[in-house]
């Protein structure tokens, strides 16, 4: 029976979030004037006002309708944001960390030749331009880490030369991810994705589309890849998304408007399911066959751990997400349309930003 | 008044006189945010004929006199956008449903609800989906204030958690916790109205929310929360 109650809170959920979005109540005196909105809005009403105003906000739906506008309308203000308490203590305790991992590093590492390697760097200086900046190894675009040439092949290849290799291989990759991207805007006009959106959802390593994948999509896909997929999606172009789980007989398919459908035999038939959304999703990954994660713009996150009803599961920013990559119905990684990638590890309870 | 819109009160008020160089300065300040906070309630441009009509009554100067001073000019002006967009809204549903109409999510409703899916799946599904309506109608009365509020602003408002926490004043992370802890609650009411008051076991509960989670069918949750005072139990704030 204990195990019964996340479902049972999960129904809970879905029974708040399937609800009408039609508004009663009508207009009364008690109801805020532009005022007391205002006044709200800037943290400039007293304990009783404010207490007051709460009550009448929770049972009235134009007030509540009025808070929400004023919420949508709100200039971008970080440095008001409400910040947790440990935040403060938190920075300083990543700087002496990481003061503190410099001092061992430099402590442990057995001292080389500064003399000789300064003789090198300014050698290589005097005879070459300075190299490109270096992409760190756990950047936005790992691929291009992985896909970098041994360590080999800098050691005993000329640095101009390599960097000559270096550079016709990104400008290629380039052009053929901007070709890709090119037929893609082409094929579909109802498809929004960015091309940076289009990129993420070729993240994920066995993304694949419908038809076979030419030269170009690997590239693009290989360059944009993870380093550890976690889970796979099957991307048709950009007319649909479909996400085949482990077992390729159970799928699920994005359609316009928030729909998605599910096929439990492998794509012959599929069935409609409501997520309780409008928007039209991004992007999603099923790591077993009745579990599936799927994003959307506005800060969406949906699950479906049984299959067939979806939970929407909260997430910390209303921004747009374009991909996820999950390894069950707890631990799941989900891209932001500006890169930034979230990790959950207990279903969505909560999330931390994943390191750069 | 706070000191810090005393320059915003004067500004207003030299508006409000017909101070030619004031009414410059407003609109060089103002106007582009009237315009954003208009393009953030409908991106498609659909509320920018409200900036203009809220602009063209400012400049008649008598919008002007309503300003107290109570916050800042700029969130005035957005308050009093926000309250016309939302009327507005309010008032188009009103057209296209009338008000007795548009509460009548009710049994009735669940009855024509039910008869449009032929053929239901499950006999009981009917008699499921109604106890648990009312037992979700209760559990939602004994929840405080604040928490319908929030639960208002994130469902029936579609709110983020952080811009439910710009209203409340609380952190996202704790919008995020007191939302879990919320629906725990209204769970575990429900689970006690449908055992102490409709008679189910616990298996007969698993599986009347098991048949209302594939398809809840129309609820409204404005409703619940503008259910009237006298119908709820007030609870201890437990938000803090």
């Amino acid at each position: 029976m204990t195990n019964q109650k996340p479902d049972r809170d999960a129904t809970i959920d879905r029974l708040l979030a399937g609800r009408a979005t039609r508004s009663s109540g009508n207009s009364t005196d008690a109801c805020f004037d532009a005022d007391t909105l205002a006044a709200w809005a800037d943290g400039a009403l007293d304990a009783g006002a404010l207490a007051a105003a709460e009550a009448h906000a929770a049972d009235c739906a134009r007030c509540q309708a009025m808070l929400a506008a004023m919420a949508r309308t709100a200039p971008l203000a970080p440095a008001q944001a409400v910040a947790p308490w440990w935040k403060p203590a938190f920075r300083w305790l990543v700087l002496l960390t990481a003061a503190a991992a410099a001092v061992l590093v430099w402590t442990i590492v057995p001292p080389r030749d500064g003399r000789v390697a300064v003789h090198q760097v300014s050698e290589s200086a005097a005879t070459t331009p300075p190299p490109p900046v270096a992409t760190p190894p756990s950047s936005r675009e790992p691929a291009t880490v992985a896909e970098a040439p041994p360590t080999s092949a800098v050691t005993t290849t000329p640095r101009r030369e390599t960097q000559t290799l270096a550079e016709a291989k990104e400008a290629e990759l380039s052009r053929q991810a901007a070709d890709l991207s090119r037929r893609s805007a082409e094929g579909a006009e109802a498809d929004k994705k960015s091309p940076a959106a289009g990129a993420s959802a070729l993240a994920d390593a066995s993304t694949r589309t419908d038809r076979a994948p030419t030269a170009a999509e690997n590239a693009a896909a290989a360059r944009a890849a993870p380093a550890q997929p976690m889970a796979r999606t099957f991307s048709f172009g950009a007319l649909e998304t479909v996400i085949v789980s482990s077992n390729p007989a159970s799928r699920w398919r994005i359609l316009q408007g928030g729909q998605v459908q599910r096929s439990a035999d492998g794509g012959a038939t599929w069935q409609t399911q409501t997520t309780g959304v409008s928007d039209t999703l991004s992007g999603g990954s099923s790591p077993t066959p009745s579990v599936c994660w799927l994003v959307g713009p506005r800060g969406i996150v949906l699950r479906t751990t049984d299959g067939r009803s979806w939970t929407r599961i909260p997430f910390p920013e209303a921004v747009p997400l374009t991909s996820i990559r999950a390894t069950d119905d707890q631990t799941a990684t989900v891209t932001a349309e500006d890169g930034r990638q979230f990790v959950t590890e207990n279903g969505g309870r909560t999330w931390a930003r994943a390191p750069l | 008044m706070s000191s810090s819109y005393a320059a915003d009160l004067e500004l207003a008020r030299q508006c409000a006189a017909g101070d030619e160089q004031a009414w410059e300065r407003f609109v060089l300040e103002y106007r582009p945010i009237l315009y954003r906070a208009a393009d953030a309630l409908d991106p498609s441009g659909g509320a920018r004929d409200l900036a203009d009509s809220l602009y063209a009554d400012l400049y008649s100067k008598s919008l002007f006199r309503y300003f107290q001073g109570r916050s800042s000019l700029a969130t005035w002006l957005r308050a009093v956008l926000s309250q016309r967009y939302v009327d507005r809204i309010r008032a188009n549903r009103r057209m296209e449903a009338l008000p007795d109409e548009e509460r009548a999510i009710d049994r009735a409703d669940i009855h024509r609800y039910e008869s449009r899916r032929d053929p239901p799946p499950d006999p009981d599904r009917g008699r499921h989906l109604r106890i648990v309506q009312d037992a979700l109608n209760q559990a939602m009365t004994t929840l405080n204030p604040k928490d319908r509020l929030r639960l208002g602003c994130y469902y029936a408002q579609g709110l983020t958690l952080a811009e439910t926490g710009r209203i409340l004043r609380e952190h996202e992370a704790t919008v995020s916790r007191q939302l879990a802890r919320t629906r725990q609650a209204i769970r575990v009411e429900v689970e006690r109205r449908l055992r102490d008051e409709a008679g189910l076991s616990d298996a007969q509960i698993s599986e009347c929310l098991a048949a209302v989670s594939e398809d809840a069918g129309p609820i409204d949750l404005d409703r619940m929360l503008a259910m009237p005072a006298d119908r709820k139990e007030t609870a201890p704030d437990r938000s803090r």
